[in-house]
């Protein structure tokens, strides 16, 4: 009877298998203090949401449920008043932590704090390599310089920092700029050409995508490095978490699949258990299966999408059927396997 | 004396094995089966109850799992997994 170290990526296919959500987003406001020309939250100044006390007793939950990461998002997580206490239950439970925030709230003693809790990282959008660029995405004048204060801050306590861009036509112009803020900073920094429609259907944030050939160019500069994002597909597989493997819950204590699938809840965690909510809700179950038949839908629709990532949740956003990407999720694909023969 | 897990890990029972994570080195650890009861029992058993607990549910003898339990938690403290309580 030999002890040994099993492989973390069996472990994750048991857990697809069990449909243990061992990821999980909570939403803790709809609160912002930016005002971002193409985010999908039209809520910014919503107070409503879950009490401090039912936060923490689904933290409870989550760990009973097999949850192993968690993140604390928004909104801007930081404008909730008590979030290093929901923070803190994160890790009094021995759950990972990752905060998703735009870091103008990141004071030195904050930044202090957040250390002690060791998140396995801290996510910061950067929206443009100068500052009219970055304060004209947020609407907000002086949000360049505090998020790159709160980045800073959040460096100089050791914290580990994951900058991320929503590369848009405002930006589009700037990549090697803000690759060259990240690297000043060690820092990773990761493009992402994804828009989605505002929560209340609002296509708004869709004329803000970024131009095919910025696309491509961003293609091109993570096939330098290897990494243009792919999806090893076999037949039969899973597509992705959803249903299975990933949770989230809104500020409203709705319970969703995954942070993206907003079709309808699975239920409400302020009217059930949320143990109940995830296995009993044949919504879940209906999100497990898209999982499924999107891997498979995937293969057949040729190389190009076969080897892309896709997300079923955009897909029903954009086009109402999670089976069927839009017109710009196939130009990319398509984009992404230029670049990859390319790169070759 | 029982164990405890260290403040800066983070982990997860999956099915009868187990992950964890040392959040200070940015490790993940998988657990089988063996590894994920004691690591489970660590913080409430001593030795002898550790190795009663594999002998129990492995069916396997005393000095083998006295080997297997001793040679774990040796892993876990080199790994800065686990202090003593």
């Amino acid at each position: 009877m030999a002890l040994s170290w099993t492989p973390s990526a069996r472990l994750k296919q048991a857990a697809l298998e069990r449909a243990q959500p061992l990821s999980a987003s909570l939403e803790l406001t709809y609160r912002c203090n930016w005002r971002c020309v193409f985010c999908y939250n039209p809520r910014h100044n919503d107070l409503r949401g879950l009490a401090t006390a039912r936060w923490l007793s689904l933290l409870d939950e989550l760990r009973a449920l097999g949850t192993l990461y968690v993140a604390l998002t928004g909104g801007e997580p930081l404008t909730h008043p008590d979030f290093l206490t929901i923070a803190r239950g994160v890790r009094e439970r021995a759950l990972a932590l990752r905060i998703l925030t735009n870091g103008a709230l990141v004071t030195e003693s904050l930044a202090a704090e957040i250390a002690r809790l060791r998140p396995m990282a801290v996510e910061l959008s950067l929206h443009g390599a100068r500052a009219a660029t970055h304060d004209r995405a947020t609407a907000t004048p002086g949000s360049f310089e505090a998020m790159l204060r709160g980045v800073d801050r959040l460096l100089k306590q050791g914290i580990a920092v994951v900058l991320k861009t929503p590369l848009t036509r405002l930006n589009e112009d700037e990549m090697d700029d803000m690759r060259r803020i990240a690297d000043e900073r060690g820092v990773p920094l990761r493009l992402d050409p994804v828009l989605t429609p505002r929560d209340d259907g609002d296509a708004g944030p869709l004329a803000y995508r970024a131009s095919p050939a910025a696309v491509f160019r961003m293609f091109q500069a993570l096939g330098e490095k290897g990494q243009i994002p792919h999806e090893g597909r076999v037949m039969g597989g899973t597509n992705c978490g959803l249903g299975r493997t990933t949770l989230a819950i809104d500020p409203e204590g709705n319970v969703f699949p995954c942070l993206q699938w907003r079709r309808a809840p699975l239920g409400n965690v302020r009217e059930a258990s949320l143990v109940e909510v995830w296995t009993e809700s044949a919504e879940r179950v209906a999100a497990a299966a898209v999982a499924r038949a999107a891997n498979d839908r995937m293969l057949e629709a040729g190389a190009a999408l076969a080897a892309f990532p896709f997300c079923p949740a955009l897909a029903q956003q954009h086009t109402g059927d999670p089976l069927r990407p839009d017109e710009t999720h196939i130009e990319q694909a398509e984009l992404a396997a230029r670049a990859r023969l390319a790169s070759a | 004396m029982p164990l405890r897990r260290h403040r800066e890990i983070a982990w997860q029972q999956i099915g009868d094995e187990a992950v964890v994570l040392s959040l200070a080195e940015s490790r993940v650890l998988g657990l089988n089966p063996t590894g994920a009861l004691l690591w489970s029992l660590l913080e409430e058993r001593d030795e002898d109850g550790l190795v009663a607990a594999v002998v129990e549910r492995f069916a396997t003898d005393e000095p083998h799992a006295r080997d297997d339990v001793r040679s774990f938690l040796s892993m876990l403290r080199e790994r800065g997994l686990v202090q003593e309580a």
